[in-house]
Parts: structure tokens; C-alpha cells; sequence
């Protein structure tokens, strides 16, 4: 029993941890999934949106921890346990697609990408890198 | 070699890969033998459709610049210019060059970027091998 609340509790932690850093490890120029501009990183509609999530995250965390505790203690049955890491990935995805909804919708009424081009580059690998770039081989120029 | 994709372009995806592969052939950069990326693997690195970079390889396929064999993938092979490309060349460079007429370019002006873009053709040469 101690060893299912205790592992219960430690998922539902790092769940937690994992929703509340997403948007710091993800690619700044692709918050909650949507494609920006590099000048449009910082925009407000992506800071406060961020906030929010956090925010949104933090608060059902603390619920589903609560809601967990509660079915706990009436019911006592530990197997509904991993319950309300269940509900905070759900929850985990709601906000996030709260926030992918209201940065997308900014971005289309603002017309972001308005005079600026999509581009992406590759390397394929195949022949030289490029001119003077420190590829293999460069040193024997 | 790095290729370049311009999303916003009103050029296909798969034409300006085509096209970006056909340059790095004439620039010396991709010769005779030299491997291109597996389909499936350029399609994820440009986050693009694998129907799309299929396209790309057939269109080069058919023109004879490149070869898809299933063990080796899409290798670049020799191709000799038959009659029929000559004067299917021919014409779309004649609708080119209209097309800086027509806007008023010289004909020293557009020779001169001929010669210019001609000569910058095979000043890549690919790395030695050890």
C-alpha cells in the first residue's frame, strides 16, 4: 500500500514537473506546437498564454493530488491511485491545447508570417557542406 | 550539400528539390555515383510528405540524371543530352531569355549573366576521398 502511494505520488510529481518545464525545452520559435517567427517569440500572446498553462498545470495538479487523496481516504482502495495521474495527462493535455488554440488564433489575426518567407534548410550529407565550413576534410584545403 | 526548401514559394516543394539537386549535379558538388539521402529520411528532416521527395526523385529519374535501385537508393548516374532535350531545352531557355528582353535587359546584360551563371557551374568541387 505505502509502496503504491509513494509511486503513485512520485508519477503524479514528475508529470507535474514534466507539463510545468515543457515550454522551456521546447524550441521557442514553436511554442505549444504552433509556428512563429523569431521576432515573434516573445510575443505577449505567447508569454501570457505560457503563464496561463503554467498557471492551468499547477492548479490541476494540486486538485488531481487533492481529488486523489480524498478517493483514497473514503474508498481506500489504492488502485484507484494512478486515477489522478490519468486525469493531470488529460488535464496536461487540455492546456496545452488551450494555449495551442489561443497562440494560433493571435497568429492568424495578427498575419505573423505576413511578408516573411517559410524556409527550411537541410544537409543532406551528400558532398561538402559547405564553401570554407569546417566539414570533414576542411583542414586540407 | 544543403538543401533549401521556401515553404511560401509558389514553386512546388518537390520541383524546387529538383531543381536545388539538377544545380548541385552541374556545381560538381553531386557527381557520378554520389548517393542522395533516402527518400523517407529527407521527407522527416524537412518534415514534408515522403510523396513528395518521391516526386522529386522520379521527375530526376526520368530525365535520366539519377538512378533508384532498390539496394543502393537514388544514386546520380552520366546522362547524354539526346536530340529531343536540345530543342525542348532550347525552347524553355528561348522563353527565359524573352522574358528579360521583354523587361528591358540588354542583350550584353543577359549574356553577361549567362556567362557568369555558366561559369559558376563546377567552381564546387567535391572533398578528396582519403
Amino acid at each position: 500500500m505505502t509502496v503504491a502511494i509513494a509511486l503513485s505520488s512520485g508519477l503524479s510529481a514528475l508529470v507535474l514537473v514534466l507539463a510545468l518545464v515543457l515550454p522551456s525545452i521546447t524550441s521557442p520559435t514553436v511554442p505549444f506546437g504552433v509556428r512563429v517567427p523569431a521576432q515573434r517569440a516573445d510575443d505577449s500572446t505567447v508569454v501570457r498564454q505560457t503563464r496561463i498553462y503554467r498557471w492551468r498545470v499547477l492548479v490541476s495538479g494540486i486538485v488531481a493530488g487533492g481529488v486523489g487523496v480524498v478517493i483514497y481516504g473514503v474508498t481506500g482502495e489504492t488502485l484507484l491511485l494512478p486515477l489522478s495521474v490519468l486525469v493531470l495527462v488529460g488535464v496536461w493535455y487540455g492546456c496545452f491545447f488551450l494555449a495551442h488554440h489561443e497562440i494560433r488564433a493571435a497568429k492568424a489575426a495578427g498575419g505573423w508570417y505576413e511578408g516573411l518567407h517559410q524556409g527550411i534548410a537541410v544537409d543532406t550529407g551528400c558532398g561538402p557542406t559547405d564553401r570554407g565550413f569546417p566539414g570533414s576534410g576542411w583542414h586540407r584545403r | 550539400m544543403i538543401l533549401n526548401v521556401d515553404l511560401a514559394s509558389e514553386v512546388p516543394i518537390y520541383q524546387q528539390l529538383r531543381d536545388q539537386i539538377v544545380e548541385a549535379i552541374a556545381d560538381g558538388v553531386l557527381t557520378e555515383g554520389s548517393p542522395l539521402p533516402a527518400t523517407r529520411a529527407l521527407a522527416a528532416d524537412f518534415g514534408i510528405n515522403f510523396h513528395t521527395v518521391n516526386k522529386a526523385y522520379d521527375l530526376l529519374r526520368q530525365q535520366g540524371l539519377i538512378q533508384l535501385n532498390r539496394k543502393t537508393g537514388a544514386v546520380v548516374t552520366s546522362t547524354v543530352a539526346d536530340p529531343s532535350f536540345h530543342a525542348e531545352w532550347t525552347a524553355r531557355a528561348r522563353t527565359l531569355l524573352a522574358e528579360a528582353i521583354a523587361k528591358g535587359l540588354s542583350a550584353d546584360e543577359v549574356l553577361a549573366t549567362c556567362r557568369f551563371v555558366l561559369d559558376s557551374f563546377g567552381t564546387t568541387q567535391p572533398e578528396d576521398t582519403p
